[in-house]
């Protein structure tokens, strides 16, 4: 797997390359020499196989541009074919036909709000958003549905609205309860499978790949972009690349797109650059940054580092390994509360990943501490069973690897306390305070009484449609545990029981991969530190600074905006004139 | 500046794919580990079970076959792919969510993703109850 292309053999391609890199090997600068042999020419190299590497090449090969796509991994597809396969984009086919209007405007102040809420000014032109910030949002939203009806009309990609599984309802906003979300839900777009079900990130990166291979499209796995390759006059002209420890140059006559992951499993970019501890990620284990050297080389200036698809993952899971299979998307219970080292609820447990996860990072100046630095999943024996099964709830609600139990809260805080102690070199000793079983008694006698009114008072779980038709879809309860349906006023919220045993699952922050690196503009051009374009370089998906700050607007939010400034480069990139390498 | 051969190798790299690798829609009929069931493991499997992400132990990349067939699993008494018996083999028995049954743990894989299709899952028990061939 992975050493056979068609037509050739890796280890032909290699073996050609091995001699014709004797010139090639010897660039040491990004600078390109006279000298330069080019091993292969190209109008456009895309960097990186997943979605918004897929937009940028079966879009510049619609526009009649040669393509070839490199990609480091043995595999391709990229952190995406382990996604939902969900495309956020506003203004969709599917809204349209449905005669539902999500104008610019709104839109625009909805993307605004979310993500800038400390300047966010609606009466403002620019909505209190600094001009590149605004001019980014501007540009996801007229291209959105473009980069996707384009996508569609060219076959390259079978997609339908996303409905919400079982319910079978248009999914709602990860904000969707705010005022200037004027399109609260519908605008989340899904795979269509082969018998017109709706499929996962496999299927989109399946009709991608197919796209991409259908159109005679260049691509070849275990290919690592090293550097770039500049003419004197600064143009991005090519890239050295390097494949089983042989390098070679290839030219981009027009331009190098580069859209190859974040850094999520680079430890040291994660030290350097999350202002909070980063556990681990769901990203494939190549999202090691590449690019934030590789254009920094060039002259790129950074735009934001610090932002990341973050979810909540279980501890247990990260001490293992930082690379992880998935995160916590939801909590899974209604007689359950997320709560921390003193035994106190500090989120909507409800809350999306992205902003739950948030809470982690919290500062307490007064203790010098990180209080919600872990976070205690808390249920009781009817969550273990009517939501058996259900991430991370185990079938068997025993005592598992990552499930704590105690017959009554002092035993679980006794438990919980006990694995903490055992971890504590790796954790900065996170412990509880001697008063937590106090406090948790407390906590659940007031949460307790929110599920009974149906008002969570502190933090308003199940207020937004979000909360409560997620928590359908995520944390569907069992019909054969012999638990009673949630006849309350809000179903996201039960009293837990009064009487043991209760269980513990141990979160911690994590990522789906980081979203920070190089400054774009709305052309998706690389800027560097004179904010001017650094001519033939783009950069879109993870592996620049994300567009949107630190906001997940909805569902398929990632992947929508990387497919959307995957189509942004590759249109600009077809305007560039043909460079003098 | 190129040089002439580079032209051969632009040439025969611009339709270069890899196979197995990709994310090609899968062929029925005959089962084979290479046309069939490969297809299905590089497609909805390997991206969480690759070299330092193993999960459940299982790493399907370079060597998928080797490493499951008879092979015990981590998470079970029972081998990954025990040849002629799919029921008392630990992959099929994730693939249609009953590994807990046997001991095992985790969820039904794919992990997140919806469940693989019945004909995909059938593929997939045939091979193991025709022996499991490296063919």
């Amino acid at each position: 797997m992975g050493e056979k292309h068609q037509g050739i053999t890796r280890r032909q391609i290699l073996a050609g390359a091995g001699a014709l890199s004797v010139g090639a090997i010897t660039l040491r600068t990004s600078r390109a020499q006279s000298s330069v042999k080019w091993d292969h020419e190209t109008d456009i190299l895309v960097v990186g196989s997943g979605v918004g590497g897929a937009s940028a090449a079966i879009t510049a090969h619609e526009n009649g541009d040669a393509v070839m796509v490199l990609e480091k991994a043995p595999i391709t597809g990229g952190t995406s074919a382990k996604s939902a396969g969900v495309l956020w984009i506003p203004d969709n086919f599917t809204l349209r036909e449905k005669g539902i209007e999500d104008a610019k405007e709104d839109c625009l102040k909805y993307m605004a709000r979310y993500s800038y809420p400390e300047h966010f000014n609606p009466a403002d032109p620019q909505l209190g958003l600094a001009g590149g910030q605004f001019e980014l949002l501007e540009a996801f939203y007229d291209n959105a549905s473009k980069a996707a009806d384009s996508l569609r009309q060219s076959g390259a990609l079978k997609i339908a609205e996303w409905r919400m599984f079982h319910l079978d309802r248009s999914a709602p906003d990860y904000l969707d309860q705010v005022a200037e979300n004027k399109v609260p839900a519908g605008r989340a777009l899904g795979p269509l499978k082969k018998d017109g079900t709706m499929g996962g990130g496999v299927d989109l990166m399946m009709q991608l790949g197919a796209a991409v291979k259908q159109r005679g499209i260049g691509l070849l796995t275990n290919h690592r972009a090293r550097r770039l390759i500049l003419n004197p006059a600064g143009r991005a002209v090519g890239l050295e690349v390097e494949s089983g420890g042989t390098v070679v140059a290839m030219r981009a006559r027009k331009a190098v797109i580069f859209a190859s992951g974040g850094y999520a499993h680079n430890p040291e970019f994660v030290s350097m650059y999350q202002a909070n501890r980063l556990w681990g990620a769901c990203a494939m284990p190549w999202s090691t940054g590449d690019f934030i050297n590789i254009a920094g080389a060039a002259g790129a200036r950074m735009g934001i580092m610090s932002s990341a698809w973050r979810t909540q993952i279980l501890l247990e899971d990260a001490l293992r390994s930082s690379k992880l299979a998935t995160g916590v998307f939801f909590p899974p219970g209604d007689s359950m509360i997320l709560v921390n080292r003193y035994g106190v609820r500090v989120v909507n447990e409800n809350r999306n990943y992205n902003d739950r996860t948030e809470v982690h990072g919290i500062y307490d100046p007064s203790r010098a501490e990180f209080p919600n630095q872990l976070l205690f999943m808390i249920y009781d024996q009817r969550s273990a069973e009517a939501f058996a099964g259900v991430y991370p709830i185990p079938t068997d609600p025993g005592d598992t690897a990552h499930v704590l139990k105690g017959d009554s809260l002092q035993g679980l805080a006794a438990r919980i306390d006990q694995r903490l102690s055992e971890i504590a070199p790796r954790t900065g000793g996170v412990s509880l305070v001697p008063s937590f079983a106090g406090h948790l008694k407390k906590t659940i006698d007031r949460f307790n009484g929110f599920a009974r009114s149906g008002k969570d008072q502190d933090f308003q779980r199940g207020q937004a449609a979000y909360d409560s038709e997620w928590h359908q879809v995520f944390s569907p309860m069992r019909t054969d545990s012999g638990w009673p349906p949630n006849d309350g006023p809000n179903i996201t919220m039960h009293p837990i029981r009064d009487e043991g045993p209760y269980y513990a699952i141990i979160f911690a922050a994590g990522a789906l991969d980081t979203c920070g690196g190089p400054a774009i503009d709305a052309s998706a051009r690389v800027l560097d530190t004179e904010d001017q374009p650094i001519p033939g370089l783009y950069g879109a998906g993870n592996c620049i600074a994300s567009p949107s700050g630190e906001a997940y607007w909805g569902a398929g939010h990632t992947l929508g905006l990387a497919l959307t400034f995957g189509f942004i480069a590759a249109n600009a990139a077809h305007h560039e004139p043909r460079n003098n390498a | 500046m190129i040089r002439q051969f580079s032209f051969v190798l632009a040439a025969v790299i611009s339709t270069a794919h890899t196979q197995g690798a990709s994310f090609e829609e899968t062929s029925f009929g005959i089962v084979s580990f290479e046309g069939d069931v490969l297809p299905i493991l590089n497609s909805y499997c390997v991206m969480c079970h690759l070299p330092g992400v193993e999960q459940g132990g299982l790493s399907l990349y370079p060597d998928a076959w080797s490493r499951l067939v008879g092979n015990p699993s981590v998470q079970s008494s029972l081998l990954r792919v025990d040849p002629g018996s799919p029921d008392s083999s630990y992959l099929y028995l994730k693939l249609i969510g009953t590994g807990e049954s046997v001991g095992g743990s985790g969820l039904q894989m794919p992990f997140q993703q919806p469940s693989l299709d019945p004909d995909q899952i059938e593929t997939i028990r045939l091979w193991i109850e025709q022996g499991a061939k490296q063919n």
